[in-house]
């Protein structure tokens, strides 16, 4: 009796993830293609760069340099290159490469990209997941809070906030940060991560850039957890349980929020690869020495290899954040997974 | 109660349209009439330099002491809002910013949308295997990081003509960010395409592109409105950020973005109005847009909460009335200005058609 209880429970298991797993592979080999097509794009627009990508690595017009000197040089950089060689032989060489760890030679920075990017995304990662961390604490608890009492003073207060929020660019809300807070009052150093001589504490050098990923991702949580929030209380169960005589708190917290935080958490899922790569804008104002900052660097020396790393790296997160996104979905409405509607 | 009786009674209830209960929802919302007007009026602002430049010849980067004032002035009497390293009339050059970044965007939005409908609409009206390439497609365009990618193509054309950078900066940001618009006008399509009178429309054998044209999408427009409102926002903020960059149309044209970019810490503090006039131009005039949007939004949603209706006075017909006129005249301006636009630079056009067709040719030859 038992254990056929025990067996029927394992298949209702199976059962249901069955679907679920089927859709997972399905939606990873649709992956396949798009990344393709993606890195074909990338590639194709990095080839077509202005500019000779050979005399980035001597100078032709160098008048120390013999003619043969010269012959010989481009022969050398043009084979160790592989500029002669088809577009496609060229693409398929990157991704071997690319496979093995080798990600090219950066100009700007005399290194293999693959020294030292690792660093670059950890510097980006440590701003992000603080900003990130604080913004989805206070928007959980705002939005919540300003579902509930809808048209409030409370409200009314967050949603102006939030229009403000959505249409302050994040660069000149850097710039009013740094003028407020570094220029007039002079309590935050005004770029870097660091104190060459170890005077500041770090701590200093995170506060603005963190405020402004805060206050710029916080505008859209906040109606994001809002609107969810509203969605579950208009529900019959809310209903229902409020006809059951619960407390309004038991309601709101026990049965409302829970359902609310479905939607949240799949957005969670969307936010987390991005973590890894930084604002180009926001590390560009206050020098942070992150992904951000590089992707600029890539521009400015004209640095092809770390450029089309960069490309790559931030489409594979924006992919990978879809993919958690529609996982989160999947997880939390079967009609997705069993296939109907998507 | 007679059943005449009744009839009288409702006679003089106005029975009114889906469309003007939107109106009437729109006009209640207090902050989106707010916005509304901080459009009209900055709109307005930048036209009327933009005409005085246009017809006076008033040079923007050429050094004419005539127009010139001293180095950094601070915002006096005779320049609003300062002078530049120059001397250049900082007011002039902030309301000319403003320009180019309407301009970028109502191109982009027209392009977003034109896209964003065509591959929707097509895609929920045909659905199966059409519909999956199309998404696809979407898919992949939505996965593309946006700022890296802009930053990409806008360097592809690093070496073309100032004129031709407008059209650069508008392709970047129409080709990237048609994808919600596409999915919101399937999705749409494809619930209203099981409705009874699309299947009335099928049996009385309407053609598939009057199916589309004039059934399916006329029910999609109001959502394609807001949608584009807020696209419209975005777009110049996305502008801003990619001047800000210094990706967008360069020295001498001005663009709000690469105003601002020239504020360094040091002189943040001195010379505050070469910031702060942009900036705060900058974001009042998405601040408005994105509250027209709101509330477009509210007015366009059935479920939301209606508005109070208005009382009937004097005013608010008076105010009604200068509203539609300005609208009106911000219309017709709009499409006149466009079309002189155009006109005005069908010469720098050309050329730049002509400079890239023989730039090909020489390729093609060497």
């Amino acid at each position: 009796m038992e254990e056929t209880k025990f067996t029927n429970r394992i298949m209702r298991i199976i059962d249901t993830s069955i679907p679920f797993l089927k859709y997972l592979v399905k939606r990873l080999l649709l992956m396949i293609p798009v990344i393709i097509i993606i890195s074909l794009l990338i590639f194709f627009m990095i080839q077509n760069m202005p500019g000779n990508e050979l005399n980035m690595f001597f100078n032709p017009e160098d008048p120390s340099l013999t003619e043969l000197q010269k012959q010989m040089l481009t022969e050398y950089w043009t084979e160790k290159l592989g500029l002669n060689d088809p577009f496609f032989v060229k693409w398929g060489k990157w991704w071997l490469n690319m496979f093995q760890g080798d990600f090219g030679i950066s100009i700007t920075k005399q290194k293999p990209v693959a020294d030292f990017v690792g660093e670059a995304i950890m510097n980006s990662f440590r701003l992000n997941i603080s900003g990130f961390i604080l913004a989805f604490l206070i928007s959980i608890v705002v939005g919540v809070k300003s579902a509930v009492k809808r048209f409030s003073k409370f409200d009314n207060f967050w949603t102006v906030f939030s229009i403000i929020g959505i249409s302050l660019p994040g660069f000149f809300m850097s710039i009013l940060l740094v003028f407020a807070f570094s220029v007039n009052l002079g309590w935050t150093p005004i770029s870097g991560m660091q104190d060459p001589m170890n005077e500041t504490p770090a701590i200093l050098y995170y506060i603005l850039p963190v405020t402004v990923i805060t206050l710029s991702s916080l505008a859209s949580l906040i109606r994001y957890v809002r609107n969810a929030m509203l969605e579950v209380l208009k529900q019959d169960y809310i209903r229902t349980a409020r006809s059951k005589g619960l407390k309004e708190k038991v309601v709101i917290y026990r049965h409302a929020f829970r359902n609310a935080l479905i939607p949240v958490i799949t957005l969670v899922g969307f936010y987390i690869p991005l973590l890894f790569g930084g604002s180009i804008v926001l590390e560009r104002i206050f020098v942070w020495p992150g992904i951000g900052l590089l992707m600029n660097a890539a521009y400015t020396g004209r640095d092809r290899a770390l450029m089309i790393t960069m490309l790559i790296f931030y489409s594979f997160l924006t992919l990978l954040g879809n993919l958690f996104m529609d996982i989160g979905y999947a997880l939390a409405d079967p009609r997705v997974r069993e296939g109907g509607e998507r | 109660m007679s059943k005449t009786e009744l009839l009288e009674s409702k006679a003089h209830e106005k029975i009114l349209s889906p469309t003007q209960l939107m109106i009437n929802k729109f006009k209640s919302n207090k902050l989106a009439m707010a916005g509304l007007i901080t459009f009209i009026i900055i709109v307005l602002l930048i036209i009327g330099t933009q005409l005085y430049i246009k017809f006076t010849g008033y040079p923007l980067g050429i050094k004419d002491p005539s127009v010139l004032g001293g180095k950094y002035e601070s915002p006096n009497a005779e320049f609003w809002f300062g002078t530049d390293k120059q001397g250049r009339n900082y007011f002039i050059r902030v309301l000319a910013g403003g320009w180019l970044s309407l301009l970028v965007a109502i191109l982009a939005t027209v392009l977003q949308i034109t896209i964003g409908m065509f591959v929707g609409a097509v895609a929920g009206f045909f659905g199966g295997r059409i519909d999956n390439i199309l998404m696809r497609i979407t898919e992949i365009v939505s996965s593309f990081p946006f700022i890296a990618i802009a930053m990409t193509i806008s360097f592809l054309f690093i070496d073309m003509p100032e004129e031709s950078r407008l059209f650069i900066m508008v392709f970047i940001l129409g080709i990237l960010r048609w994808t919600g618009l596409a999915r919101m006008v399937r999705g749409q399509i494809l619930s209203l395409r099981e409705q009874e009178f699309i299947v009335a429309a099928k049996a009385l054998g309407i053609s598939t592109r009057h199916q589309i044209t004039r059934h399916l999408l006329p029910n999609v427009v109001a959502y394609v409105i807001v949608s584009a409102t807020i696209g419209f926002a975005t777009a110049i903020l996305a502008e801003a950020t990619l001047a800000f960059l210094g990706l967008s149309v360069a020295e001498p044209v001005p663009t709000w973005g690469s105003l601002i970019q020239r504020v360094k810490s040091t002189s943040m503090g001195p010379r505050w109005w070469l910031w702060v006039f942009p900036g705060g131009l900058l974001v009042m005039f998405i601040m408005s847009v994105n509250l027209i949007g709101e509330g477009l939004r509210d007015a366009v949603d059935p479920k939301a909460v209606a508005g109070v209706k208005n009382k009937v006075n004097g005013w608010a017909i008076l105010a009604k009335f200068i509203v539609s006129i300005l609208l009106f005249f911000v219309f017709s301006v709009f499409v006149s200005i466009l079309l002189l636009f155009v006109v005005w630079n069908v010469e720098s056009i050309y050329f730049f058609f002509k400079k890239y067709v023989s730039k090909n040719e020489v390729n093609a030859n060497g």
